[in-house]
C-alpha cells in the first residue's frame, strides 16, 4: 500500500495552513482570470512566476496550478452563462450549456458541470497515484535520444489541431526554438545572436516573451475591435439539478473522465480534443441526439468531466519526465527551475513532498472550487460587467512590472514590446502563440539532448530509430500528425464555424488564447 | 482570384523564411563542427533551415491555395500606441521612476480616451499608480523608485 502512503503524505502537506492558503489564493485568482475577458491564464501565471521566488516551491506550484484549473473552471462558467468560452476547450460547453441557461436551467448546468469536474478530478488523482511512479521509473531509463524524441513529440504534438495551418504552427514552434538559442551556448560558451546587446548574454527570458505574445498582442488586437456590450440576461433559478439530470449525466461523466485521463497526457492536443471527443461520443451514444445543441445535459456533463480529467493528467509529463506537454506546463517548469529544482523523473524521488503535496492540493483545490464557485457565482457574474477599457490598463501595468521583475531589467520590458509587435502581426495571421513559448522553453533541452545523442551514437542519426522507446515516441508523433491532418478531424473549421455562429465576441476570445 | 489568395499563409511564410535565412547566415559566424561534435553554429543553422523550408512551403500555399481567407480588418492604431507605451515604460522606469513610467504607458495606451475623457484616465492613473507603489515598492521591495532614477 505504498501508493496510498504517498497520497497520505501528500494530503498531510496540502493541509498545512500555508499551502491551504496558497491553494485558495491560486484558485480564486484563477477564477478571476478565467472570468474576466482579455485576461489569459498564461499571462497571469507568467506574471506570478517572478513572485514565486520568494515562497517555498511546493506553495508556489500549488498556487500556480490553482490559477490553472481555477481559470479552467471559470471558462465553463462564462461558456454556460454568456456563450463565451473562457478557454478554447470550453467552446464545447457553450453548445449545450448556454441553451440550458437560456431555458433558465443555468443553475443545473453549472452544478452538473462542477460535480462532473470534481468526480473527474477525484478519479484522476487515483490515476496519477497509480501511474506516476511506474512512469517515473520508466523515465529513469530515458537517455539523451529518448529525451530528444520526447521533446520532438511535445513540440510537434502540441502543434497539430491548434490552428488552421499546421505549417505556420510548426513555424511558430521552430521560431521559439530559434529564440531559445539566443545567448550563451552552455556547451561551448559561445555567445550567440546577441547582436551586441549584453543583456541578451543569458538568453531571452520567457516571461517577457509571454507578456509580449499573450498580453500586448492580445490587448492590442482586442482594442482594434469595437467594444461589445455584454448583456447578461440569464438569471439563475436555483442551483439544484433534477434527479433526471443526475442520472443522465452519470454515464457521460464516467466516459468523459476516462477519455480525458488518457488523452490529457498527450502533448498539447490532449485537453483540446478531449472535450470535442466526449461531445461527439455522447451524441453518438444518446437516444435523443436531436437534443444536442438545444440543451442536452449530457453535452455538458461529458465534455466537462473530460476537460477536467485532461487538465489533471496534463501535469503528468511535466512532473514525471520533466517535459511540459503545453505552454502552461512550460511555465510551471519555469517555476520549478526558478526554485532551483531540476525537473525530471528524479523530482518524485528527491522531492516527494513537492510532488505528492501538489497532487493532493490539486484535488483540494477542485473541492474548494466546487464549494466556493456555486455560492459565489453572483459575484463572478457581476465582475463580468466590468468594461474592458478599465481592465486593460491594469493588465498592461502589471505585465510591464512583471516583465521587469524577472531580472530587474528594463531591457526585458523592451523585449516584451518587440515580441508584442511580432506577436500582434502573427496573431492577425492566425498563427498561434503558445507553440512559440513551448519552443522557447524546450529549445535548449532539444539542442542539448540532440548533441549528446549524436555524441553517444558517433554521429549516427539512426540512433533515434534504433532505440525502442525513442522509436515509439517518434511513431506516436507521426501518428498524431497523420491522424489529425485527416479532413475528419477539422475542429478548427468547426471551431471557426461555431465561432461565427456565436458571434465575434466568442471569436475574439478563442482567437489567441491557447490552452495548456 | 487575387494573387495572394491566402495572406494568412503567405505573410507568416515570408516572415519565417526571412528569419530562417537570417539565422542561417548569422550562424556561420560560429563554429559549425560536425554531426558528431556539434558546434554552437550547428543547431541554429538546422533550425534556420527548417524555418526556411516551412516558410517557403507556407508562402507557396499562400499563393496557390484555393480557399480565400482574407485577414479581417482591424484598427492598428491601438496596438502601435500600446507598444510605444511599453517602450516608454521601459525607458523611464529606471531613469525617472515608476510613476512617470506608468503615466507614459497609460497616456499612450489610452490616448484616444485621454483626449476625450481625461478625468476617467486620470482616475485610472491615480488608483493604479497608488496601488502599484504600495504593492511593488513597499510590498515587494522592487528596485525601482516611485520618482527618480534607480
Amino acid at each position: 500500500m505504498e501508493l496510498f502512503h504517498n497520497l497520505v503524505l501528500g494530503f498531510d502537506i496540502a493541509f498545512s495552513p500555508l499551502n491551504l492558503a496558497y491553494c485558495l489564493v491560486g484558485a480564486l485568482l484563477g477564477t478571476l482570470v478565467g472570468i474576466l475577458p482579455g485576461l489569459n491564464p498564461l499571462v497571469a501565471i507568467s506574471m506570478l512566476l517572478p513572485l514565486t521566488f520568494r515562497i517555498p516551491p511546493t506553495a508556489a506550484l500549488i498556487m500556480l496550478s490553482g490559477v490553472y484549473y481555477g481559470a479552467h473552471h471559470a471558462g465553463s462558467t462564462t461558456a454556460i452563462m454568456l456563450n463565451m468560452p473562457g478557454e478554447p476547450s470550453s467552446l464545447v460547453i457553450c453548445l449545450d450549456g448556454h441553451p440550458m441557461a437560456r431555458k433558465g436551467r443555468a443553475g443545473a448546468a453549472l452544478c452538473i458541470s462542477a460535480l462532473g469536474s470534481f468526480f473527474a478530478g477525484t478519479v484522476c488523482i487515483l490515476f496519477i497515484t497509480l501511474f506516476s511512479p511506474p512512469l517515473a521509473n520508466a523515465a529513469l531509463s530515458f537517455q539523451a535520444p529518448e529525451y530528444t524524441s520526447a521533446v520532438i513529440l511535445a513540440l510537434i504534438g502540441s502543434s497539430v489541431l491548434v490552428s488552421r495551418s499546421l505549417l505556420t504552427t510548426l513555424g511558430m514552434s521552430a521560431l521559439g526554438v530559434l529564440l531559445g538559442t539566443v545567448g550563451t551556448d552552455v556547451n561551448s560558451g559561445a555567445i550567440r545572436f546577441t547582436f551586441g546587446a549584453n543583456e541578451l548574454t543569458n538568453g531571452v527570458d520567457f516571461v517577457p516573451v509571454a507578456v509580449g505574445l499573450f498580453a500586448i498582442a492580445e490587448i492590442g488586437s482586442r482594442l482594434g475591435l469595437p467594444e461589445v456590450h455584454k448583456r447578461i440576461d440569464t438569471r439563475i433559478r436555483g442551483l439544484v439539478p433534477t434527479w433526471n439530470d443526475l442520472r443522465a449525466s452519470f454515464g457521460p461523466v464516467l466516459r468523459g473522465t476516462g477519455l480525458g485521463a488518457v488523452l490529457g497526457v498527450l502533448p498539447g492536443t490532449g485537453p483540446l480534443i478531449c472535450a470535442f471527443g466526449s461531445y461527439a461520443i455522447e451524441r453518438k451514444l444518446s437516444r435523443h441526439p436531436e437534443n444536442f445543441g438545444r440543451g442536452a445535459i449530457e453535452g455538458v456533463a461529458g465534455p466537462e468531466a473530460a476537460n477536467n480529467a485532461a487538465a489533471f493528467t496534463h501535469f503528468i509529463p511535466m512532473l514525471t519526465l520533466g517535459i511540459p506537454a503545453g505552454a502552461t506546463m512550460a511555465l510551471m517548469l519555469g517555476a520549478l527551475m526558478i526554485q532551483g529544482i531540476a525537473p525530471g523523473p528524479q523530482v518524485m524521488s528527491l522531492h516527494p513532498d513537492l510532488f505528492w503535496g501538489l497532487v493532493a492540493s490539486m484535488w483540494l483545490g477542485n473541492l474548494m472550487l466546487l464549494v466556493l464557485n456555486l455560492p459565489l457565482i453572483g459575484i463572478w457574474i457581476r465582475l463580468l460587467s466590468i468594461p474592458y477599457r478599465f481592465l486593460y490598463p491594469v493588465i498592461l501595468v502589471f505585465c510591464c512590472i512583471g516583465a521587469y521583475s524577472i531580472n530587474n531589467s528594463a531591457f526585458d520590458v523592451g523585449i516584451a514590446a518587440c515580441i508584442g509587435a511580432l506577436g500582434y502581426f502573427l496573431h492577425r495571421m492566425d498563427c498561434p502563440p503558445a507553440p512559440l513559448i513551448l519552443g522557447l522553453v524546450l529549445g535548449p533541452m532539444l539542442e542539448d539532448n540532440l548533441r549528446r545523442s549524436l555524441l553517444i551514437s558517433n554521429g549516427d542519426p539512426l540512433v533515434f530509430f534504433e532505440r525502442p522507446i525513442s522509436l515509439g515516441l517518434l511513431l506516436l508523433t507521426c501518428t498524431l500528425v497523420a491522424v489529425f491532418s485527416l479532413p475528419v478531424f477539422m475542429p478548427n473549421k468547426r471551431q471557426r464555424e461555431q465561432a461565427s455562429l456565436l458571434g465575434d465576441e466568442a471569436k475574439a476570445h478563442t482567437d489567441i488564447s491557447e490552452g495548456g | 482570384m487575387r494573387l495572394i489568395s491566402s495572406p494568412k499563409d503567405f505573410f507568416p511564410g515570408l516572415t519565417f523564411a526571412a528569419i530562417g535565412a537570417l539565422a542561417i547566415a548569422k550562424s556561420s559566424d560560429y563554429l559549425m563542427g560536425s554531426a558528431l561534435q556539434m558546434g554552437p553554429g550547428y543547431f541554429p543553422r538546422l533550425v534556420g533551415i527548417i524555418l526556411v523550408v516551412l516558410g517557403l512551403a507556407s508562402t507557396v500555399r499562400g499563393v496557390t491555395s484555393a480557399t480565400n481567407d482574407p485577414v479581417e480588418r482591424r484598427a492598428v492604431e491601438p496596438v502601435i500606441l500600446i507598444i510605444l507605451g511599453v517602450f516608454g515604460f521601459a525607458l523611464l522606469i529606471n531613469r525617472a521612476g515608476l510613476v512617470p513610467a506608468i503615466f507614459t504607458l497609460l497616456l499612450l495606451s489610452c490616448f484616444r480616451r485621454a483626449m476625450s475623457k481625461p478625468i476617467e484616465v486620470l482616475a485610472i492613473f491615480l488608483i493604479l499608480t497608488g496601488g502599484a507603489v504600495v504593492l511593488f515598492i513597499y510590498g515587494f521591495s522592487m528596485p525601482f523608485r516611485a520618482f527618480g532614477s534607480s
